[in-house]
């Protein structure tokens, strides 16, 4: 009796945790002209180093940055400053769901002067788990490429999605004198909406670092090896 | 002692290593415009419909309710394979169907290449057939789980399909892409394309499931199909 007590509980505690896990902020899904800029603003660019130990993360908030449509609608949007081009490189662009809220992005690349390179449309991301994820390739052929703006897909904002999330938790217990593990599978359903809003990660790797990063592995190994040996 | 921490330090490492392995290639647009065929591999699908639960309520009585848990498992994919082959439905022939339209559809010129696997081995090869000019890239697939699976006792059973999928230049067999694609997935996928299920195919209990084969195959077709066109999206 005491057992399932106990379970009962700690089940209750769980689908509590869960529920407030679910919590964010509300999508926005409509932005007006007014406020916004009228073009890009490449001022202020936030910088994405390659092989950062950090990925770049941006928020998009409301007065965060905006531009202005002819329909006097507005996209949100922001501007990062590409790596100066040295070896070929991938940038790899997550976009996470924050509760029932999604930022739906597109990119575009431009030159120093704003000029418009290269385009990722949004259906180029893909859902994996909890975000919407792209790698975008950069080689000798986009060394021109210097900016990437980032803004929202205005033609998904506003669409909902259904989602199903599973998982399971473990609750060690003790029934008289044997200890065992209570396992529960667990399954929630939910929606998110694509949105203006939302945080967005860019992490930028080289393409040919397997000898460097072997290299720093095995120094970093040799270093650990030598404390503990010590 | 300090032997003790080395031997502990260097499992960690070879097991981080094992995780670390790559699981996910992104395709480079420049070589995707140099892939114009396809030579589709005879791809490793099981033709056993599984049903079973990620979390089985057995699971939590040590190793005898583990066993318990597996027969019980066992037992329901048998029984849910034998009605869904009464029904003539067949995994692997209905998967390469989907795939091939999927590719076609994405503009591939799709071309079937017959390789010996393994006897129940559901894994990448080790080998590509040598090129022969016909095709400029080979792609390798094999599923881990196709059937109904549920998280849990409390949850219903959904339709479910889990792919891996290697695309590999025919000529120097360089791994070109490389992805794993979730049709309702387990927790957050591990990194992998996660597709939600569709609504209308959820059995609360494994009775339902069997007691209307016609319908449940009907809903593993529907995520075949996803599992397919996500394929031909990845690949376009």
């Amino acid at each position: 009796m005491k057992t399932t007590f106990r379970i009962v509980v700690l089940s209750l505690v769980a689908l509590i945790a869960t529920g407030c896990a679910s919590r964010g902020p509300a999508a926005v899904t409509r932005l007006k002209a007014p406020g916004c800029d009228a073009r890009w603003n490449m001022e202020n660019a936030q910088a994405i180093q390659v092989d950062s130990l950090r990925a770049v993360e941006h928020s998009f908030r409301t007065g965060s940055g905006c531009v202005a449509e002819s329909d006097g609608s507005a996209v949100a949007y922001t501007v990062f400053r590409l790596p100066r081009f040295r070896e070929d490189y991938t940038l790899q662009i997550d976009s996470q769901i924050e509760g029932r809220s999604l930022f739906a992005p597109e990119l575009v690349t431009l030159d120093a002067d704003g000029k418009v390179l290269r385009e990722v449309p949004f259906d180029r991301f893909a859902l994996r788990g909890d975000r919407l994820q792209t790698t975008m390739f950069f080689s000798a052929d986009n060394a021109s490429e210097q900016y990437l703006l980032m803004r929202s897909a205005r033609q998904v904002v506003g669409q909902g999605e259904r989602r199903l999330i599973s998982g399971s938790f473990v609750i060690p217990l003790v029934a008289g004198v044997l200890p065992f593990l209570y396992m529960q599978g667990t399954e929630s359903e939910g929606e998110y909406t694509y949105a203006h809003n939302g945080v967005v990660r860019l992490q930028a790797r080289s393409n040919a670092p397997a000898l460097r990063r072997n290299l720093q592995a095995r120094d970093a190994a040799r270093s650990e090896i030598g404390f503990l040996l010590r | 002692m300090p032997l003790v921490r080395l031997l502990a330090l260097l499992t960690l490492a070879s097991l981080l290593g094992a995780c670390a392995a790559p699981k996910y290639r992104p395709y480079d647009p420049a070589a995707r415009t140099k892939v114009m065929s396809i030579g589709l591999l005879t791809p490793a699908v099981s033709d056993t419909v599984a049903v079973r639960m990620e979390v089985h309520p057995g699971q939590s009585f040590g190793v005898v309710g583990m066993l318990i848990a597996e027969g019980d498992m066992e037992g329901k994919t048998g029984q849910f394979t034998r009605a869904a082959k009464g029904k003539g439905f067949v995994c692997s022939k209905t998967f390469l169907a989907q795939l091939d339209a999927g590719l076609r559809d994405g503009g591939y010129d799709v071309k079937s290449v017959e390789v010996t696997r393994p006897y129940h081995e559901y894994a990448f090869l080790d080998q590509y057939p040598k090129a022969d000019g016909s095709v400029d890239a080979y792609l390798d697939l094999y599923t881990d789980v196709i059937g109904y699976i549920a998280a849990g006792g409390g949850t219903p059973y959904r339709p479910t399909v889990y792919l891996n999928v290697r695309l590999v230049r025919a000529t120097d067999h360089k791994v070109l892409y490389q992805d794993r694609i979730t049709y309702n997935a387990f927790g957050d996928g591990n990194g992998a394309i996660t597709l939600t299920a569709a609504k209308g195919y959820e059995y609360w209990d494994f009775n339902a499931l069997v007691a209307d084969p016609a319908r449940a195959l009907e809903g593993l077709q529907i995520a075949m199909r996803a599992t397919g066109d996500e394929l031909a999206r990845q690949l376009r």
